[in-house]
């Protein structure tokens, strides 16, 4: 373990102490408001994509695409915790994936896009998705 | 617990989602292709264009000059719950390059812009950021010949001034018409002599094309406070221009049978050259804001005319130290300068004074800093989504430091 990887430590709202690596958990902030199941979840979550993103993991865009959509794949009250915590972790990718699923799911819209014509339409509108765009 | 799954009508989902902003609907897009394309039917863009008329969802652009750089950019201005205007982005138009453009419209949300020394000139949607470039004007310009110095001249210059932006209901178009003074000399001559000729030009969005426009009696003449069109007529100050008769008049042209004609400006409402009279749209009207040209310390007439009635709305008395009017913002907020070229903002119902700390003082020609407003829409105009090339959006310092 070299001075490469530092470590980070999140303590959740039920007391539990999480240790995670810095380039996994990109911002410190308070996490007291999310309970340990979520943040084990969010944790996974930053891992894979993190990972992938780094080459760590040999993994295509399609095989990521379906481990997001079976990570979604929770009960209601689940993906609403998700939600918010990715809202207050400020993850924006998460909160994008979250969201869509609920709204989806509220309104029983299947989603009838292929994963490239998602894709085209989210880069045309790239600059709708800007958390802190105005 | 489980969070009820409901089904609702169609239509009323998305009469719920006309209600939204521009942003979200933008982002909703990705949510299936059905809601997709209904976004784009002129039924949605409209219901949608509706609910921000009613809700008055107007947005705010001060169109100022860089005073270290010297380039032109454009600052939005939001009020978030009753706080003071503030600027959290500025747009940069690099498509301008180093020339401040003139800002026409709003007009269903949709700005036009053009540079006034050069034939550039694009339509903009500010809300949904697409950016449309016209073409090149295509119409001929004439020779000139000089019976004087019996020869043709030679066209030294192409400049346009005078402009307005608007829409023609009958054809359901957006039109740009455009006043073109061309500049012609004796190129044989070392101190040549200028001889002018003027003519319109007419832009057509739908057909993407020019056409000349018969040149009418009177030359546009001064600027208008912000936006110049409204209900499908286009307006301008002009005067008679004769010695002993010297009286304001309007030109206007209108945009669906393409011809312009004139309107008197009554004595009562205020005459050269004891006053200024600023032609603006007030609340969807055709009005002007009359003011004294003497004094330091200046009242204000807004005046209102609808079918040749003129109409006294208000009057703001003597704000001290202030020199022009901008416009109106939102909810009957006055923008204003001041002898220094600050900008300050006039709120009638609490009748005070406040400045926008907005660091106009570090701007370049602060005289020529302008206030237009526009409504959210979804309006599209066969353009491009801005591209660095053209426009540039960047955070100011506030806005990226708050988290």
């Amino acid at each position: 373990m070299g001075s490469t990887s530092t470590k980070i430590k999140l303590r959740t709202s039920d007391q539990k102490v999480f240790e995670v690596e810095k380039a996994v958990a990109v911002h410190v902030i308070h996490v007291h408001s999310v309970s340990g199941d979520i943040l084990s979840k969010i944790l996974d979550y930053c891992k894979k994509h993190v990972n992938s993103a780094a080459g760590k993991e040999d993994i295509s865009p399609e095989e990521l695409y379906e481990w997001d959509a079976n990570f979604v794949k929770v009960d209601q009250n689940t993906l609403f915790d998700l939600i918010l915590a990715a809202n207050c972790l400020k993850i924006e990718s998460l909160l994008d994936l979250t969201c869509q699923t609920e709204i989806r799911t509220t309104f029983n819209i299947k989603n009838d896009y292929t994963i490239e014509a998602e894709e085209a339409v989210r880069r045309e509108n790239k600059w709708a998705f800007d958390m802190l765009g105005v | 617990m489980q969070r009820p799954r409901f089904e609702l009508p169609e239509a009323l989902v998305m009469e719920i989602l006309s209600m939204l902003q521009v942003k979200s609907l933008t982002r909703f897009n990705c949510v299936c292709k059905y809601w997709c394309s209904s976004f784009q039917t002129p039924h949605f863009i409209s219901k949608n264009y509706h609910n921000n008329l009613e809700n008055n969802n107007l947005n705010l652009l001060l169109s100022r000059c860089d005073g270290n750089t010297f380039q032109p950019y454009l600052s939005p201005l939001s009020n978030e719950k009753d706080q003071n205007y503030i600027v959290k982005q500025n747009i940069h138009l690099p498509f301008f390059e180093d020339d401040s453009p003139s800002v026409y419209g709003a007009c269903h949300g949709l700005l036009c812009l053009f540079d006034s020394s050069k034939d550039k000139a694009a339509i903009w949607n500010p809300s949904t950021r697409e950016f449309k470039i016209l073409p090149p004007s295509s119409i001929q310009r004439p020779p000139y010949f000089s019976p004087f110095e019996e020869t043709y001249l030679t066209l030294d210059d192409v400049s346009f001034n005078d402009a307005a932006f608007g829409f023609d209901s009958k054809t359901d178009d957006y039109k740009f018409i455009r006043f073109v003074t061309l500049t012609f000399v004796n190129s044989e001559e070392e101190y040549a002599h200028p001889h002018f000729i003027y003519q319109v030009e007419l832009y057509s969005l739908r057909s993407n094309s020019w056409k000349e426009i018969p040149y009418p009696d009177y030359n546009p003449n001064g600027k208008t406070l912000g936006n110049n069109y409204v209900d499908g007529i286009c307006y301008w100050k002009t005067e008679t221009g004769a010695y002993l008769d010297f009286r304001g008049l309007i030109l206007s042209f209108d945009m669906r049978n393409e011809k312009f004609s004139v309107l008197p400006i009554p004595e009562f409402v205020g005459s050269f050259p004891e006053y200024y009279v600023d032609l603006l749209v007030f609340n969807g009207s055709l009005g002007a804001i009359v003011y004294p040209l003497q004094r330091i310390d200046t009242s204000f007439d807004l005046w209102v005319t609808s079918e040749g009635v003129w109409t006294k709305q208000f009057n703001i008395k003597s704000i001290p130290g202030v020199v022009h009017p901008l416009g109106f913002g939102k909810n009957g907020d006055l923008f204003l300068r001041d002898a220094n070229d600050e900008v300050l903002v006039f709120d009638a119902s609490t009748q005070e004074l406040k400045e926008l700390e907005i660091n106009t003082y570090l701007d370049h020609h602060r005289f020529a800093i302008s206030l237009h407003t526009y409504l959210e829409s979804l309006v599209h105009i066969n353009g491009i989504q801005e591209v660095e090339k053209y426009v540039i959006r960047q955070p100011t310092r506030n806005a990226s430091n708050e988290y």
